[in-house]
């Protein structure tokens, strides 16, 4: 995993959630924030990923970001959300349940991951923030979207 | 990018364009359609490249340019006779030269021997064929040749940017002529220095030209140097001191100067700077006779195609001519700068100089007229824009037609009527939009010029190799295409044209044996036809033999014997893979990987190839292709449930399958006869994972596909939406290369819709036979 991306140098983030857990990633690598539409889907795809969408012209991969963390694939509604972020050179849609806040947090106020046997949270999760009683999993987004070899079987 | 690298760039471009241009040049004057103008365009295309070349210290490249621009001065200047040997070396050398830009461009080296070897057969024939008696220039017919003053000829031209005139031999009255013969140029002789023609030049400098760091006392000292000069400031205009704006420009200068040099020697020193001054250039002295003087000029009236600079004189054309100097193939003579001391010259006061020629020389006057026309025409003004900008630009305004289109939808959803303010609105948006994009994508477009000039060369040379006498008529080179089209059609054109010289033409024995004459016709043409380019490549030979292909497929088993074929399907046949009619290899075109690979190249073009034949009359080769890249002529149809776009290149016919058709094949392939071919169906919804069952016999619709590899199949979906012209949207940008999937596009209702990779799911299918579904749970 990515080491250097440990804590975002904005100090801000955007806090979402999926099913009861809540999640957060950089502020900065957020583009927009959009309603749900439909999705294309796409052939020869694993399954988090729900297919593309018309982004003004540009053809948007949508990632189910709780099915790509190991949980239950999402039954988005008309009040689910795609956080558009960019992720390395390209650009994709994470489908969330909703979006939650903005926070402010600084460095001492990251936690490490708590040892949990789950392989999705220690890949994804690189730490937990603790804000109000709420536990907020700071999440990576550098391998959001599958690798080519990895799927070439 | 480091800037003098940019700087390298921008001269390798230009170099592209120069060798075009030299190229283009010495076929027209081995066409016999050159004159002085193709001659000065050779040369200037080769100095460039050299001048150039010179300033990134490429210096095998200025050590070829050197020599071969050497040659060019001494044809230029009438020494030498450019005979037809004399330009095959010349075409070779431009080879050459092309060769050596690439590999100063960091390509593959260029043959050293060869290189060397050109440049002893050019210096032969330089040394070989610089007698001192001026030649006249080839091609030229009656036309007197152009010579050079001599004073001029020694240094012209090779060093740095001096210009060296050409002289337009005139056969003046008696008296003042040194030779009754027009094709012996009146040569100057520079000893005769009192005479010099005296000109009398106004320039005053706009703000801007300081504006843009030119400096006039360098200008003036340039202008000495053409000869004697004396120089009066007119401070006239100069305020005074608190009333002056320190950015203004208020001096002026007046010169007489006295020189053997031209017009255009002069003007060219302003020419960096014509637009930002006044400029008058104009002769005294040497008035009388003029008339007389222009009479010459009736001579070359049957010429229209000539220009006549004379009657075009005054300073504002004089300096158009100037710029033409630097312009490709429009060059203008100036009157010749002689210092002959007889009045016979046709240089004469500016001012008098229209009514004389429009008087003396009424045709020569409209050719004048016609070159001036031309002239403003030629000095387009152009920018050198990265591609990646102009690629942004037609996206976003391919987004923004869609985006008009669901707008527009929405407007008439909400209940709005059609003649309401907003809908007349939205008519309006719709037209300026569909205009943005019909602008915006002119912007790529290139004229087709550039790869039909090639070809004359090459069918020069297939002809040399075959032993035919053939003649290329080309039409519609205007016709103008996306860049990457362009770039790409190059390659089939080549391959027709070799066919058609190869196979399409007769021997010539066998052409007068059928009462043809010698020398065929192969006709290369292009235009627009329902918004894409039709390509024709026609030959006058003997058609196709339809007996002998329709046995040699047999033979090959591409067909059956008892196949029925109609003409139209015998003659399509040489498309097939592995299908070469010629009984021997030849040189030419190709050991069996003849038309299969130009049609491969056009589908992938997403264009489409085919022949019509008339026995004894010759065959054309017609293909349709796109005008751009970006937009694909699609079939959208639907399968499982998902909207689809089939490449329509792609499509050889739909039809509804009837139960009847349809055999199994296997344990769970299915096959459909097609007039009694069985080809495999595929049934696209399954394949691409959007569903589990596949249809049921006798749903559906099917679509006869050919794939650019040959390979045919029905792909079975649920319903056929229409044709529709789709933009071409990458899935790798944000995403990566899917498995059957060629592309996306936005459909008007601004939802993705895929394009099918016709070739992949062809080959797909057969790696993978047993469908597998494991791809459902994908689908939303």
């Amino acid at each position: 995993m990515n080491e250097t991306i440990k804590f975002p140098s904005s100090g801000e983030l955007i806090a979402f959630s999926i099913g009861e857990q809540e999640f957060c990633v950089d502020i900065m690598a957020v583009r927009e924030i959009r309603g749900w539409t439909n999705t294309t889907p796409l052939p020869q795809s694993p399954n988090y990923v729900r297919g593309v969408i018309n982004l003004r012209g540009a053809v948007l991969p949508v990632v189910d970001l709780g099915a790509r963390l190991g949980m239950r694939p999402a039954e988005p509604t008309a009040r689910s959300v795609i956080i558009v972020v960019r992720v390395k050179s390209q650009t994709v849609g994470l489908l969330v349940d909703a979006v939650c806040d903005i926070l402010t947090v600084t460095e001492d106020m990251l936690q490490p991951t708590p040892d949990v046997t789950c392989d999705m949270v220690t890949r994804f999760v690189t730490g937990i923030i603790a804000v109000d009683g709420r536990m907020i999993s700071l999440v990576s987004l550098d391998s959001v979207l599958p690798e080519l070899e990895v799927e070439a079987a | 990018m480091d800037p003098f690298e940019e700087i390298k760039d921008t001269f390798f471009q230009e170099c592209d364009e120069q060798l075009s241009e030299l190229e283009a040049g010495l076929q027209a004057m081995k066409d016999g359609a050159g004159d002085d103008d193709t001659v000065n365009a050779v040369f200037r295309a080769v100095h460039s490249i050299k001048g150039g070349a010179g300033a990134f210290g490429l210096e095998d490249l200025v050590r070829f340019a050197h020599t071969f621009e050497s040659v060019l001065d001494e044809v230029r200047g009438g020494r030498l006779a450019a005979d037809a040997d004399l330009l095959n070396l010349m075409l070779t050398s431009s080879d050459m030269l092309s060769d050596h830009v690439r590999a100063a461009r960091g390509g593959e080296p260029a043959d050293p021997e060869r290189s060397q070897s050109l440049v002893q057969q050019l210096d032969a024939r330089r040394l070989g064929g610089a007698a001192p008696a001026p030649q006249p220039a080839p091609a030229q017919g009656s036309r007197p040749g152009p010579v050079l003053t001599p004073g001029v000829s020694e240094d012209g031209g090779i060093e740095g940017f001096d210009f060296t005139p050409v002289v337009m031999a005139f056969d003046v009255d008696d008296e003042a002529s040194q030779t009754e013969e027009p094709e012996l140029p009146i040569l100057a002789e520079p000893e005769v220095a009192d005479a010099r023609p005296s000109w009398q030049i106004s320039f005053r400098p706009k703000a801007a030209l300081y504006a843009s760091a030119n400096e006039p006392a360098v200008l003036l000292r340039e202008l000495g140097r053409l000869g004697e000069m004396s120089v009066r400031l007119e401070a006239g205009a100069l305020p005074l001191l608190e009333d002056m704006e320190p950015e203004e420009s208020y001096l002026a200068w007046s010169i007489q100067l006295a020189t053997e040099a031209g017009r255009d020697e002069i003007a060219e020193i302003f020419e960096f700077v014509e637009d930002d001054c006044d400029l008058g250039i104009t002769l005294i002295g040497e008035a009388s006779g003029e008339a007389e003087a222009a009479e010459p000029i009736e001579a070359f009236e049957p010429e229209g195609e000539f220009p006549a600079p004379e009657a075009a004189p005054d300073v504002e054309a004089l300096i158009a001519m100037a710029q033409a100097m630097s312009e490709p193939e429009l060059h203008v003579e100036e009157p010749a700068p002689q210092p002959a001391p007889a009045a016979a010259l046709p240089a004469a006061p500016a001012a008098e100089q229209p009514a004389a020629a429009e008087k003396e020389a009424g045709g020569a006057a409209k050719a004048a007229t016609q070159q001036s026309a031309q002239q403003s025409a030629q000095p387009t003004q152009t920018i050198r824009v990265e591609l990646e900008r102009v690629d942004r630009l037609i996206d976003l305004v391919g987004e923004l037609v869609i985006n008009q289109a669901m707008l527009a939808q929405r407007v008439f959803e909400s209940g709005a009527a059609r003649n309401s303010d907003v809908a007349l609105g939205l008519d309006d948006l719709e037209h300026l939009t569909r205009d943005i994009q019909e602008s915006v994508m002119a912007i790529r477009a290139q004229p087709v010029r550039s790869v039909f000039q090639r070809m004359p060369r090459l069918v020069r040379e297939c002809a040399a190799m075959t032993g035919k006498q053939v003649r290329l008529e080309m039409e519609g080179e205007g016709t103008e295409v996306d860049k990457t089209v362009v770039e790409r059609l190059s390659e089939p054109i080549t391959h027709m044209i070799r066919n058609a010289i190869d196979h399409g033409l007769e021997s010539t024995a066998d052409r007068v044996a059928a009462g043809k004459a010698e020398e065929g016709v192969v006709t290369l043409s292009a235009r627009h036809r329902s918004g894409r380019i039709v390509i024709e490549v026609a030959d006058d030979g003997k058609g196709i033999n339809r007996k002998v292909v329709r046995q040699k497929a047999i033979e090959k088993g591409l067909i059956e014997p008892d196949q029925q074929l109609s003409d139209e399907e015998t003659d399509n046949l040489i498309f097939l893979p592995g299908f070469s009619t010629a009984n021997e290899i030849s040189d030419l075109s190709g050991r069996g990987v003849g038309m299969d690979v130009v049609r491969r190249s056009i589908q992938s073009l997403g264009g489409r190839i085919w022949i019509t034949s008339r026995p004894g009359y010759g065959s054309t080769f017609t293909m349709s292709l796109p005008l751009t890249l970006a937009v694909l002529d699609g079939m959208v149809v639907t399968a499982g449930g998902q909207t689809l776009v089939t490449p329509l290149a792609t499509i050889l016919e739909t039809l509804q399958p009837k139960q009847a058709d349809l055999r199994r094949l296997g344990p769970n392939s299915w096959v459909i006869a097609i007039r009694d071919t069985y080809v495999p169906l595929i049934d696209v919804g399954c394949v691409l994972g959007y569903r589990d069952q596949p249809l049921r016999p006798g749903e559906g619709v099917a679509l006869l596909i050919e794939a650019e590899g040959g390979g045919r199949a029905a792909f079975l979906v649920d319903a056929i939406q229409g044709q529709r012209q789709v933009v071409i949207k990458s899935l790798e940008q944000n995403y990566r290369k899917v498995e059957g999937i060629a592309a996306a596009t936005i459909l008007g209702d601004g939802r993705v819709a895929l394009i099918l990779d016709v070739d992949a799911i062809l080959a797909k299918r057969k790696h993978d036979a047993p469908q597998t579904n494991t791809l459902m749970a994908a689908v939303g």
